[in-house]
């Protein structure tokens, strides 16, 4: 597979009356070894964007076509696709703490004996751990090597599309830094395309050609990060833009005092809630 | 509006809890293995004797007309006479209802109150891992409590309080004392499951930010508990007031056969030994009924006291 | 029986560590002393009917209600028989029957509940409503009535005692499958293409064995105690045969004359119950690690405190610039257990804010920021401990050790934000109450007065419609809005100090920006003065006056903001600044970052606890630590390196 494309995704959760629409007809393409950023608020519906694509929910309208065949659809029970898989914002959580590293990436291989080893070992290999950690368990990693193992096992399932949920946001700046310029040559050796979800926009500008930018369910704004991040043409946009904390060297001079639309935070259902409360104001 | 919405499913869900009940209670004579007729007319019957039992009975008819003829009875409180006394059930019922409703109120006043204020205070005393003695003869103390069943409790405080004591009366029903022996017995286990439940969920609250916020504002530690911790831990142990309650029935139940207690459990043991129906039904009938109702209103109660409970149902 | 409905659901459990675990077991004393009692249970079952069944039948009416003798240690019964050997002989029975029910229960459940579990949402749902139902009713009533129902043999008590306790064990494994079903692991398997019945078994099962364990030994304690009720009741074990509960009940009878008849197997109900329930919690220890006592751990660190501590350099007394601060802080060391050997989380930190001041405090997680920030506020967590040369206040010694003191002195002087400010908010009480009672408490406000200065603060943090607020309960508001009545809450009693431990780290970029912003006009317009704590520089660069690094529990770079983010001067602060991306950074090059891990509290060097991860060190840094010394532009630096080769 070499393009991924979205025709019109959305994703409804709950029926009837309570339902609410999470993701509304976005349309994305994601070229072969390209990496698309996709930014938003808490509750913007950028993870659950990201949830449609790897198969972890149903679609309620639209498409994902990968090289021009159908891969999900709306009505089409979601199915596991090898070669795109994700890697999630916490590895204490996405990795099995009952597994062992060579298991877990052996499952993930989904070969047995000697090819199996090999397969694991390259993994390994790929994102720079050494083979003595092939027996411990989870927790007996530091943090950074845990999302090491996260994105040496989504590897060995040969994918060619990783979708990255946040995968930097609860690590320390300074392991933040190597998962980032692990990733960054990870793609150019193995010419993997990203989907990389992220409300840190410095991320996405640093690992990605283009970036959609979500608001309320919506993709308002697209385009390659040249021009979206330093032109912006919509204002929710510019106000994330805005919002993006000051370069280090300069005190910042005054801001905005709020962001217009923000979505605030709190438990997802009332973000959704609101979501679709102001997406029918604002129709 | 909504709550009116929320109140109208519950009252469905309890309608259906109730017909279920009912079907369990009429389906309880029949699952019993042979012919209903001949359990009931006793096993040396003649067969003269077991058909005029299946006709008084109704026991020929067709199983839903059999249905239909016992629901009619039971919406006119009448469920037939006892086969060890001839009297009627209600009557028997009603004698009995008395003690059990006694026994049971006091019991549910006393494991609420103990189970939740040593919670707390064991909670207070332990939290952060302080004071690892006490909380070591806390878990000892309570798994023996909640180990040993109602009626070994009932023996062992009879044994202490009236024989070695002669404190209190052994057993029946002598005045108001008669019902304090029980009442520890009947207690004691649930309000030591329970006084656990309130501490790690107290704990639990002590490590929330707005507990720590609740320090830092310097107030003082009775108003941080009374304030802050007590209604957090009060919808914990109402939400599991309902086992709570189940647990106190079951205990009534047995207690008052270790006090000889004439209550609804000691009858209700009585009429299976003696393979009584009427009464056997009747009794499960009025037990779940409680059951259903007393859940029915630790719903609501949890519902009043937590906004967070009233917002997500609403 | 109330235990075996009111049964707490455990936890499934994430992290084991095996060796930890068995360790922890042990460290329990109850968990081998269960197993002990279990034991000589198992073989009193296995011998004494062998032994014992003849004098256990035997009536002689003769030796009819002796008390205890040489012959019969626990005396007779009604009938002549010897207590004791009774006693024994019926373990077997009793045994076997409860752990006969607990099996049916066991496989009842683990059927009734997996089915559940793995069904469909809808199925799941209407399942889980009928078992809720289900255990509604007292498990002992639900025996009774199945006695109704089996025939009259001995095992049907075990049946019925099974059939009552399935509902449970079923609720038990549908709440744990599902807290493991919800989780990332199962996702990303699932993504590989593993099959169902394949995550079930490798992913679900391994994850929920160990609380199924512990809940299974306390459903067999449970099962043991109801069948001997129900024995007790007369619908169990019948005549000849006998169990515990059966003997109990003949000895109840004669409380009065032989009270050891019933006491005898009281005992032995209560202690192989106990024993059970204390085998599960011993287990339900094993399956939580965060139960685990650090035992060992702890003295391991303090030993190599001790030892660490010889190598550091002499710590010459800071020479602090003049003038009143408005919180000054001397020679801070905080430890993990407050006694003087234990190891250091914070060693010797100065730290001073003035009035109106915004001071950053920065480092990585473990870096000791916290601790600092909450020894000044005297909040460390048990077992904690601090001591410090000097804390002051607005001049006031903050080291007392009473509480009434404390409240006096903190209470209105100093006031407390956490990582997640809306998390501060109790949600059970109206905002009324939370923002009034600081003032009541500390400020002698009436509760009019109260109400007053709480609309001023909802007003200072532009919150719409303050009144309405008060009325309402914290979930009542908007998470943004949540934030600034934290803030306002923090505020009423007006402190001249505000301390926010990571108040932004939570939330998004927008959110964070609104966070900052309401910050700096606290700042500006009560003149408050703000100890900004964050792991991200950027955060505090955009807000501060002055910025304090922390590396290891000691300050290693201090300096007004500007200066220091434009020349970092420490090693650690320029990496830090260089591996946080920004709107600017190169494109074209890798992030710098910092390889390894900061050491733990007394672990490390005895020279700079930066130098086996800094790429300019030298021989000197890792043998001698290096003071924090003054240089000009008002900064100070705790390296070696001379500033020339870091420019």
């Amino acid at each position: 597979m070499n393009r991924l494309e979205l025709r019109g995704v959305s994703v409804r959760y709950g029926r009837g009356r309570n339902a609410v629409t999470a993701v509304s007809g976005v349309d994305l393409d994601l070229p072969a070894g390209g990496a698309v950023g996709v930014v938003g608020e808490s509750g913007s519906g950028k993870s659950t964007l990201a949830r449609a694509v790897t198969g972890m929910v149903p679609l309620s309208a639209g498409e994902i076509r990968g090289d021009g065949t159908v891969l999900r659809a709306a009505g089409r029970r979601p199915r596991p696709h090898p070669e795109i898989q994700m890697v999630f914002q916490d590895p204490s959580g996405s990795l099995n703490p009952r597994m062992t590293v060579a298991s877990g990436i052996a499952e993930a291989a989904g070969r047995a004996g000697d090819s199996g080893r090999t397969a694991v070992r390259q993994a390994l290999d790929l994102v720079g751990l050494s083979t003595g950690l092939l027996d411990r368990y989870p927790h007996e990693l530091s943090g950074g090597q845990r999302q090491r193992v996260a994105i040496a096992r989504a590897l060995a399932a040969r994918p060619r599309t990783l979708v990255l949920d946040e995968v930097t946001s609860a690590l320390d700046v300074s392991v933040q830094a190597l998962i980032l310029n692990l990733l960054r040559d990870l793609r150019a050796e193995l010419g993997l395309a990203y989907l990389v979800i992220a409300h840190d926009l410095p991320i996405v500008r640093y690992l990605c050609d283009s970036v959609a930018v979500m608001y309320l369910g919506e993709c308002v704004e697209r385009g390659p990060c040249a021009e979206v991040l330093v032109t912006p043409a919509h204002p929710h946009t510019r106000a994330l833009l805005d919002a993006v904390d000051t370069v280090p060297g300069t005190v910042s001079g005054t801001v905005p005092d709020t962001v217009p639309g923000t979505v605030l935070a709190g438990d997802p259902a009332r973000n959704l809630t609101r979501t679709r409360k102001l997406t029918k104001e604002e129709k | 509006m909504h709550v009116l919405t929320w109140a109208a499913r519950r009252i469905g869900v309890t309608a259906a809890l109730l017909a279920g009940l009912l079907v369990v209670s009429f389906l309880l004579l029949h699952l019993v293995p042979g012919d209903p007729a001949v359990r009931v007319a006793g096993l040396n019957a003649t067969p003269e004797q077991v058909t005029a039992v299946r006709q008084r009975l109704g026991l020929d008819q067709p199983i839903h007309r059999q249905f239909i003829g016992y629901v009619a009875h039971v919406f006119q409180l009448d469920f037939g006479r006892s086969f060890q006394t001839g009297e009627p059930v209600t009557e028997v019922i009603g004698s009995r209802l008395g003690v059990t409703l006694r026994l049971a109120t006091a019991g549910i006043v006393v494991t609420m109150s103990a189970g939740v204020l040593i919670g707390l205070v064991m909670g207070a005393l332990t939290r952060e891992g302080r004071r690892r003695g006490a909380e070591a003869s806390f878990a000892l103390g309570t798994s023996l409590a909640g180990a040993v069943p109602e009626y070994v409790t009932g023996a062992l405080l009879a044994l202490v309080f009236s024989v070695v004591l002669g404190w209190l009366p052994v057993a029946g029903l002598t005045g108001p004392s008669g019902l304090i022996l029980p009442t520890i017995a009947v207690s004691l286990a649930p309000a030591a499951v329970l006084s656990r439940i309130v501490r790690v969920e107290t704990l639990a609250v002590l490590a929330q930010e707005y507990a720590r916020a609740a320090w830092a504002k310097r107030l003082r530690p009775l108003r941080v508990y009374g304030v802050h911790v007590l209604p957090n831990a009060l919808t914990a142990a109402l939400t599991v007031g309902g086992l709570v309650f189940a647990g106190l029935l079951g205990g009534t139940v047995v207690v008052e056969n270790v006090f000889a207690l004439p209550g609804l459990g000691s009858k209700l043991v009585e009429s299976v030994m003696a393979r009584d129906y009427p009464v056997v039904q009747a009794v499960i009938l009025l037990l779940g009924a409680a059951i259903v109702l007393v859940n029915g209103c630790v719903e609501a109660a949890v519902r009043l006291l937590d906004p967070r409970v009233r917002a997500a149902t609403s | 029986m109330t235990a075996l409905t009111g049964q707490a659901v455990p936890q499934a459990a994430s992290a084991p560590e095996r060796r930890g675990g068995r360790r922890a077991f042990r460290s329990t004393v109850v968990g081998p002393v269960a197993l002990g009692v279990l034991a000589v249970l198992a073989v009193v079952a296995l011998v004494a009917p062998v032994l014992g069944s003849g004098p256990a039948v035997t009536v002689r009416a003769a030796d009819a209600v002796l008390g205890p003798s040489a012959e019969h240690w626990l005396g007779t019964d009604r009938l002549g028989r010897d207590v004791l050997v009774r006693t024994l002989v019926a373990t077997r029975t009793s045994l076997l029957l409860g752990l006969g029910a607990a099996a049916v229960a066991a496989l009842g459940g683990v059927i009734l509940g997996g089915a559940v579990a793995a069904a469909g949402p809808r199925t799941r749902s209407a399942g889980l409503r009928v078992l809720d139902a289900v255990l509604a009713f007292p498990a002992i009533l639900v025996a009774i009535l199945a006695t109704l129902v089996l025939p009259q043999a001995t095992g049907s008590a075990a049946v019925a005692v099974g059939v009552a306790g399935a509902p449970g064990v079923a609720r038990i494994v549908v709440t744990l499958a599902m807290t493991v079903l919800v989780r990332d692991h199962v996702a990303a398997a699932r993504g590989f293409g593993v099959g169902r019945i394949r995550v079930f078994v490798r992913h679900v099962v391994p994850n929920m064995a160990d609380s199924l364990a512990v809940s299974l030994s306390v459903v067999a304690g449970m099962s043991l105690v109801v069948v001997s009720s129900l024995s007790f009741l007369g619908a169990g074990v019948q005549p000849p045969a006998y169990d515990w509960g059966g003997m109990l009940s003949q000895g109840v009878r004669d409380l009065y004359v032989t009270p050891l008849v019933a006491l005898a197997p009281a005992v032995m109900i209560a202690l192989a119950g106990l024993a059970f329930g204390l085998l599960g919690e011993a287990l339900a220890r094993v399956a939580n690690p965060s139960l685990w006592t650090t035992g060992d751990a702890g003295r391991d660190r303090r030993a190599r405190a001790a030892s660490g501590a010889e190598g550091a350099a002499d710590e010459a007394p800071d020479d602090i610039s003049e003038g009143p601060a408005l919180l000054d802080v001397r020679g801070l060391t905080v430890t993990v257990d407050g006694s003087p050997g234990s190891a250091a989380i914070v060693s010797g930190v100065d730290l001073r804010v003035g009035r109106g001041e915004i001071l950053g405090l920065v480092g990585e997680s473990g870096s000791g920021k916290s601790m600092t920030m909450l020894a000044v506020a005297r909040l460390l967590p048990y077992p904690v401990g601090s001591s410090a040369d000097t804390l002051t206040l607005d001049g006031r010694d903050l080291r007392s050790d009473r509480p009434r003191e404390l409240r006096r002195l903190l209470g209105t002087g100093l006031a407390l934000v956490f990582q997640n400010p809306a998390a501060c908010l109790n949600p059970a009480l109206k905002l009324g109450v939370q923002l009034t009672e600081a003032p009541r408490a500390h400020r002698g406000a009436d509760r009019a007065r109260a109400r007053e200065l709480a609309l001023a603060g909802l007003r200072d943090v532009r919150i719409p419609e303050p009144e309405r607020r008060l009325r309402q309960y914290p979930h009542e508001l908007s998470g943004g809005q949540r934030q600034r009545a934290t803030i306002a809450m923090a505020l009423v009693t007006a402190p001249g100090l505000l301390l926010a431990d990571e108040p932004t780290t939570a939330l998004d970029n927008t959110l964070r920006r609104g966070m900052l912003d309401l910050l700096r006009d606290v700042n500006t317009a009560d003149g408050t003065a703000i100890v900004l704590v964050s792991h991200d520089l950027s955060v505090v660069g955009g807000l501060c006056h002055r910025i304090a690094v922390m590396y290891a529990g000691r300050i290693v770079e201090e300096g007004p903001t500007a200066e220091v983010m434009a020349t970092p001067k420490h090693p650690y602060t320029r990496a830090l600044l260089d591996s946080s991306l920004t709107m600017t950074t190169d494109l074209g090059r890798p992030v710098p970052a910092i390889d390894g891990q900061p050491p733990r509290p007394g672990e490390g060097p005895p020279g700079c606890a930066f130098a086996p991860r800094c790429a300019l060190a030298e021989d000197r840094c890792a043998r001698t630590r290096p003071v924090l010394r003054e240089v000009p532009g008002g900064r100070k630096v705790a390296c070696w390196v001379d500033e020339g080769s870091l420019a």
